[in-house]
């Protein structure tokens, strides 16, 4: 139970996650839920987070940290206003999805690291997406855009305002 | 081990399964697992995550034994397992044949070994495990000698997260022991195994401190070179060191340890090397865990300040002079102040630390030689009647865990940083049984509450009052619960689930009761109500009272404070600094300068000692106690003396000397009897410790069976079965983890219930409601100022910033949470401090404990109103601002 009035990530979620510790038998199986809503919310679960979300679902900041490092999908860095996740693996990567990264990074503008310079996008590379009969193909947070094109990449990026 | 009846692990009511190990019948109870009934039986199985002490993990598969069970469908004929099993998690059944060296067996640890050792940089010339690391040893044994590796190892940065421990991941092999160690004994989850897969690797959130004051046992646990001590690192290797066994003299639980010397300087100090095996290992097989301030405060003699030759006052100087002068002078400056002003002029007072044969030397000086009952070691309380309290607490102790206990009740006080391996033990019953805790009073112990079955919180002053309806209630007086209800702010239906609960406890049940509490200023009513609520509950109730003060135990039993009727004519050590002003004291002998350094009014004593006529001190230091002494005796320190300590159990422990004396430096049984014999006395015909021992303990406790010789640990610098103390182990079965506490003598001293009128119960007088803030209260700390501490090497990590313990309750109130800043106003004097949100303290009540970052507390007499303002940090906000997918 979260005992303070502090400023928070997640004040404005109190009753949300009230109501789903409710579901679980005890608290510590919200983690994953409470963990996503920060990643929703922010973009990704910066480390003052881990704390906060561990006062509130009464676990060690260690845990949350245990939890987080090990699903690769939580993201422990900034992200861009826009995360595009590129597929690489077999059939992407037979279909041009390395060819597709260097074009998404050099339309998105992102030069060195991950971001790029304005901070409209982020990039990643994914393991096997199950879009395989669409490949290339890459996920903008949750949509899934297939057969990429330099003309379908274009459109996208130009989509994310 | 050795000489066990037939079936040694069953008790009465044990369902009993019979197998087989390596061809052998053997006998086990239902529940256990392979490893230990094998372990029992002197089958060693290979093993790095299982540890006695903790839970069962399974990851380092090096316990993988070969299993044959009879197969009921084919007329119970033996037919082996599929696959090999790990000893450590399977538990045994009936008719099994289990093969721990197999050629299958054989194989398995073989490529296990292989596997650990895929990534290990096996850096062992500069590994500081080296020597004692259970990888070497399992190579050896166990391993093969070359390697199939050809791909690069895996590599991992060196994180800086504590300063006590040192992490070196590339060496780690992933068993999670000192996870599980900080996780399940020292109580929070601080270590933790992060990312996944081959990238695992072990650390704290964020880099932090483990900050635990058991937490140097996660160096000893580690069977590798990841976790070993920062201190340490590089200084030695372990088998150049002396090893001595020998007990600490910081934490009364009465914990046990191993000094590691060279050359008369103090390397390490860990818990008792134990023989297991074969082979003297650490903590490797034995729960002996002991506190950071045992394990790295130890050195404190080698400080630079040490004074180790004796010192006596010429003119305005205090200038060296032999030991044998500097007794002469402090038996002639003695006699004279007793003939001029007679024997009542003179005191003495003895250091807490004291062994009990100086203790017993001390007081047979002043009782039988001067002719005084002015003789205290009681230094630590704020009040005359505080000592008397602890005096009469003592006198009734006869509690101690070495068999558990149905049900304990836990009275005010912050046991972990008193007693801390002691309160380890309490919750490691607790844990592992289930047995209820149940804590009563104003300032519960927050390490204890996640494991208490019911807390009582009430204000501060009526513990003694609830404790006294408590007793009418289990005698069967319904008419109390309403009136309890009350005190603890709580439902009549938990009062009455509290006293079934007591009332049905059919074996053993503890009173627990801390003499630090508010430096005792209660205990004149709370102790008198804890023993009449303990006669109360009857027959297999015992009462434990707990004082960080190493030997209190000791030095009651020896009778090293004034007789109970001796009361009005004697000095006792709260009454001294008035009486030295006054002028009923004239002459000072003080044994231990920490005695002076430890007193609620150390200021006052302190400028009262120039008045003396005559003041000598034995210590360690040059420091203003001893600066300003007429004769000062250079005293021989714990490394270097022999001598009995008694524990809060009633163990008795033998501190033992490592290289010998230092420099001019004696032991003071020494000087006791230089001093005793000069003054005239035939009695003092000592040639050694052990001969005051023995005499001692024919006055205290003529049954005590013991010798002096046997108090002290099988160590391997005294036992002489060790052919070759580094060899390979032999199947040798000499050391049972389970039986440690035997070591020691045990004996105890019980009283008379005693009954409690209304008047003692009566709740103290506490400021009304309706003030602007908080109640006081606090208690010693372990962390914090302490004479011998301050002189250690590494004190300033030792040393524990001030924080103080608040209830959830206020803590929302006040919009507070732990890490967040607060000032104290006490007294008019504003101090910062670290706010901590737990179960400690009842609601309106803040705990600080005491000495730390130099706050000092004396000159409170009761509990009162303080105010704490919170300093709120708002980084949060910003940093997460900017973000949105
Ligand atoms: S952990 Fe053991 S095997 Fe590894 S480098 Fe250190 S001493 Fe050598
Ligand atoms: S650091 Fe040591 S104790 Fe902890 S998991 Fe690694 S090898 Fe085991
Ligand atoms: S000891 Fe059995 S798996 Fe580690």
């Amino acid at each position: 139970m979260r005992e303070s009035n502090a400023v928070g990530y997640l004040d404005d979620k109190h009753e949300e996650i009230e109501a789903l510790c409710a579901k679980y038998p005890s608290r510590r199986s919200a983690l994953l839920p409470v963990l996503w809503m920060v990643q929703n919310k922010l973009g990704w679960v910066p480390q003052d987070a881990m704390k906060e979300v561990g006062d509130i679902i009464g676990v060690t900041a260690a845990e949350v940290y245990e939890v987080v490092s090990f699903y690769t999908m939580f993201q422990q860095k900034p992200t861009g206003k826009y995360h595009l996740g590129v597929c690489h693996t077999l059939a992407c990567a037979i279909c041009g999805a390395f060819e597709a990264i260097d074009y998404i990074k050099e339309k998105a503008g992102i030069n060195h690291g991950r971001i790029s310079d304005d901070g409209r996008f982020s990039i990643e590379e994914l393991e096997c997406i199950g879009a395989c009969a669409e490949a290339p193909a890459m996920l903008v947070g949750e949509t899934l855009h297939g057969n990429l094109t330099p003309a379908s990449i274009d459109k996208i990026l130009a989509s994310c305002k | 081990m050795a000489d066990q009846s037939v079936h040694p692990a069953l008790k009465p009511g044990d369902e009993e399964i019979k197998l087989v190990i390596n061809g052998k019948e053997v006998v086990g109870k239902k529940g256990e697992t392979i490893i230990s009934v094998a372990a029992r039986e002197d089958y060693y199985i290979p093993h790095y995550c299982w540890h006695p002490a903790l839970s069962v993990a399974g990851n380092c598969r090096l316990c993988l034994v070969e299993i044959h069970l009879p197969n009921p469908r084919n007329d119970n004929k033996l037919a082996p397992l599929p696959k090999p099993a790990i000893a450590c998690q399977t538990p045994i059944t009936e008719g099994m044949h289990v093969f721990t060296d197999s050629q299958l067996a054989k194989e398995c640890q073989e490529g296990m070994m292989e596997f650990l050792l895929v990534n290990h940089p096996l850096d062992c010339p500069i590994c500081d495990r080296g020597g004692e690391c259970m990888l070497q040893r399992y190579s050896m044994e166990y391993g093969t000698p070359h390697t199939r590796m050809r791909d690069p190892k895996r590599k991992y940065l060196k994180p800086e997260a504590d300063p006590l421990i040192d992490i070196e991941r590339n060496r780690c092999i992933m068993c999670t022991r000192c996870v599980r160690f900080c996780d399940e004994v020292a109580g929070e989850h601080v270590m933790g195994v992060f990312a996944r897969g081959s990238d695992n690797y072990i650390g704290t959130f964020g880099q932090g401190p483990v900050a635990n004051i058991l937490s140097g046992n996660v160096i000893d646990l580690c069977p590798v070179g990841c976790l070993t001590s920062k201190p340490f690192r590089f200084k030695a290797r372990v088998w150049e060191l002396l090893q001595t066994q020998s007990t600490s003299i910081w934490d009364a639980s009465g914990s046990k340890v191993t000094h590691w010397t060279r050359n008369g300087r103090l390397y390490r100090t860990t818990p008792p090397s134990r023989k297991y095996h074969g082979v003297y290992t650490v903590n490797e097989d034995t729960e002996e865990f002991i506190d950071n301030i045992t394990r790295f405060g130890s050195d404190f003699p080698s400080h630079e300040n040490r004074w180790d030759e004796s010192r006596v006052k010429f003119g305005e100087n205090l200038l060296p002079a032999a030991f044998t002068e500097a007794v002469r002078r402090v038996a002639t400056g003695l006699k004279k102040v007793a003939d001029e002003h007679g024997p009542d002029s003179l005191a003495i007072l003895v250091s807490p630390r004291s062994s009990m044969e100086e203790g017993y030397l001390a007081q047979k000086l002043a009782r039988d030689v001067i002719g005084t009952e002015n003789i205290d070691w009681r230094v630590s309380f704020q009040t005359a009647e505080a000592a008397e309290a602890a005096a009469q607490a003592f006198q009734h102790a006869n509690g101690d865990l070495e068999d558990g206990f149905d049900a304990v009740v836990v009275l005010n006080g912050d046991y972990l940083h008193s007693v801390p391996a002691f309160a380890m033990r309490l919750k490691e019953h607790a844990r592992l049984t289930g047995k209820p805790i149940v804590q009563i009073g104003h300032h519960h112990d927050a390490f204890l509450a996640p494991h208490s079955k019911y807390k009582f919180h009430c204000a501060p002053g009526s513990t003694a009052k609830a404790l006294q309806l408590l007793s009418k209630g289990v005698g069967g007086d319904t008419s109390v619960v309403s009136e309890l209800a009350k005190i603890f702010s709580t439902e009549s239906s938990r009062v009455e689930a509290l006293i079934t609960l007591l009332k049905g406890v059919e074996g053993r049940g503890l009173v627990l009761q801390s003499l630090e509490d508010l430096n005792g200023l209660l205990l004149p009513n709370e102790v008198p109500a804890a023993l009449a609520f303990v006669g109360a509950l009857g027959g297999g109730w015992k009462y434990i009272p707990t004082l960080r003060d190493r030997n209190a135990f000791g030095l009651h039993a020896v009778g090293a404070q004034p007789k109970a009727d001796a009361e009005g004519k004697s000095v006792n050590a709260r009454q001294l600094a008035d009486a030295i002003e006054d002028g009923t004291i004239k002459g000072l002998l003080v044994l231990g300068a920490d005695a002076l350094h430890h007193s609620p009014d150390r200021e006052r004593l302190l400028a009262s000692l120039g008045k003396l006529d005559f003041y000598a001190v034995s210590d360690l230091f040059d420091s203003d106690y001893t600066r300003i002494a007429d004769v000062y005796l250079a005293a021989a320190s714990h490394l270097e003396k022999d001598g009995t300590f008694c524990d809060v159990e009633g163990n008795l422990a033998r501190l033992a000397s490592t290289e010998g004396l230092v420099g001019g430096a004696r032991p003071e049984w020494e000087m006791l009897t230089g001093i005793a014999t000069i003054m005239g006395s035939d009695n003092f015909a000592y040639e050694t410790v052990e001969d005051v021992f023995k005499e001692m303990m024919s006055v205290i406790a003529p049954d005590f069976k013991g010798t002096f010789k046997k108090l002290l640990l099988a160590g391997p610098r005294n036992d002489n079965s060790i052919k070759d103390p580094g060899g390979a182990r032999t199947h040798t079965k000499d050391y049972n983890p389970g039986d440690y506490r035997t070591d020691g003598a045990h004996f105890r001293w019980t009283g008379e219930p005693v009954a409690i009128d209304d008047q003692t119960a009566a709740p103290r007088s506490v400021p009304e409601s309706g003030f602007d803030g908080f109640l006081l209260t606090w208690g010693e700390h372990v962390q914090g100022d302490d004479y011998h501490l301050n002189h250690a090497s590494i004190v300033e990590l030792l040393q524990k910033a001030p924080y103080v313990e608040l209830n959830p309750v206020d803590a929302v109130k006040l919009g507070a949470e732990t890490g967040d800043r607060g000032t104290l106003d006490i007294n008019g004097e504003s101090y910062e401090v670290e706010l901590k949100v737990c179960e400690g303290p009842a609601p309106g009540v803040v705990y600080l404990p005491a000495g730390l970052g130099g706050i000092k507390l004396s000159g409170l007499t009761d509990t009162q109103a303080v105010k704490l303002e919170v300093v709120k940090s708002n980084a949060l906000a910003e940093a997460g601002a900017g973000n949105t997918a």
